[in-house]
């Protein structure tokens, strides 16, 4: 899976936030801030996943 | 008393038994699996979370299974509900087995875990597997969100599903929220535990998810195909419309488009995904590196389109011919 990181500087705050983009398939991507990434990483790793 | 009124008090005094086609009755969004915005199959890969037909995600583990979840059309008259021929179902497949997983899911998080809370309810659906027969169980989560206090679970029993569609029904009470503490994103989850690491074919149809000790008669959430396909957008919207939105350069690295939502989203979308788009100023094209959220809104999104050789302050238009770009609120 490629994964890009880039950052996005709102002109009118001047602010700046770093994103994650991810290749989920060939030219296929999904992108999202990197505090949402690793916030999705750190879930997999606690593999919390609903009870079942 | 108005129609709607004495439906109501009929509906109480018979715990539901009655066979209102009312909206809002199924709290599950796309229990018919009518709307698949994101496409019409999948591979979901060892993740949490992983959406296929709107508000549907899977849940699932291990290693080496291969998994395809896919939109079935219905056989003209060979829908399982005499009287409602729906279009479509919703098929797990799972051909080859794999090993070390310890769960397999399909999930749908409905907003607000105040959601009949402390109520009786009733979930149902139609099921069956491809051969032999499988145990399928149910779990209802209360999800207090961000900040708020930890998850309580309402297990079900299993039911034993066969190769004919059959329809599956449990009653269970909620847990009253007293004395918990509710955060941000909070949820009240459905989720269908599969078996693991075998290869099966799993067909869902019809899920509905009401108030009250009996399985009422399927209806979807909204009762109409545009309320079904608004109430799905609320969590995620797809456009493949070739012209997304127009915006201008705000360097010769950055483009910023202004893109439209048809309908308010559950809060400001948090991730895009996007395929095939570019920017065109009436005579050049140019290529996009990176897609992110310049700033992100209910109903307007504006989109920072990483990019080289653009015009300062130049008017741009973000297309693709066989593009798309989608927007996720979901929880």
């Amino acid at each position: 899976m490629n994964i890009t990181t880039f950052t996005i500087t709102d002109p009118l705050t001047n602010i700046s936030v770093d994103w994650v983009q991810i290749e989920t398939a060939p030219n296929e991507f999904t992108s999202m801030t990197k505090e949402t990434y690793d916030a999705q990483q750190a879930t997999l790793a606690a593999n919390s996943a609903p009870q079942g | 008393m108005s129609r709607a009124q004495l439906t109501s008090t009929v509906e109480q005094n018979t715990g539901g038994a009655v066979a209102p086609f009312l909206a809002g009755k199924n709290k599950v969004i796309n229990g018919d699996f009518g709307i698949w915005a994101r496409g019409t199959s999948f591979t979901p890969t060892a993740s949490i979370g992983f959406y296929t037909a709107d508000r549907w995600a899977c849940n699932r583990d291990g290693s080496g299974a291969t998994v395809t979840v896919s939109q079935q059309s219905f056989t003209p008259g060979a829908a399982p509900v005499t009287g409602y021929e729906a279009p479509y179902f919703f098929r797990f497949n799972q051909s080859v087995a794999g090993s070390g997983g310890t769960y397999n899911q399909i999930v749908q998080k409905i907003e607000n875990v105040q959601t009949l809370a402390g109520q009786t309810i009733t979930v149902s659906y139609w099921m069956r597997i491809s051969s032999g027969t499988a145990s399928i169980a149910n779990y209802i989560q209360q999800s207090f969100g961000s900040g708020g206090s930890s998850d309580v679970y309402t297990n079900t029993s299993s039911a034993t599903i066969t190769t004919s569609w059959q329809r599956i029904s449990f009653t269970v009470t909620l847990p009253s929220l007293s004395g918990k503490t509710i955060g941000t994103g909070s949820f009240l989850g459905l989720g269908f535990i599969l078996p693991i690491n075998i290869i099966q074919t799993i067909d869902i149809w019809g899920v509905q998810l009401e108030a009250g000790p009996v399985a009422t008669p399927f209806t979807t959430a909204s009762g109409t195909l545009q309320g079904e396909l608004s109430l799905c957008q609320r969590y995620y919207y797809r456009s493949s419309v070739q012209r997304f939105g127009i915006g201008y350069a705000t360097s010769s690295g950055n483009v910023n488009i202004l893109v439209p939502c048809p309908v308010s989203m559950r809060v400001p979308p948090t991730s895009i995904d996007q395929t095939n788009l570019g920017l065109y100023d009436g005579v050049n094209t140019l290529s996009i590196s990176s897609v992110g959220f310049g700033y992100a809104n209910l109903n307007l999104q504006e989109i920072a389109c990483g990019t080289s050789s653009a015009v300062t302050l130049r008017p741009y238009i973000l297309y693709g011919s066989s593009a798309y770009l989608g927007f996720s609120a979901e929880l």
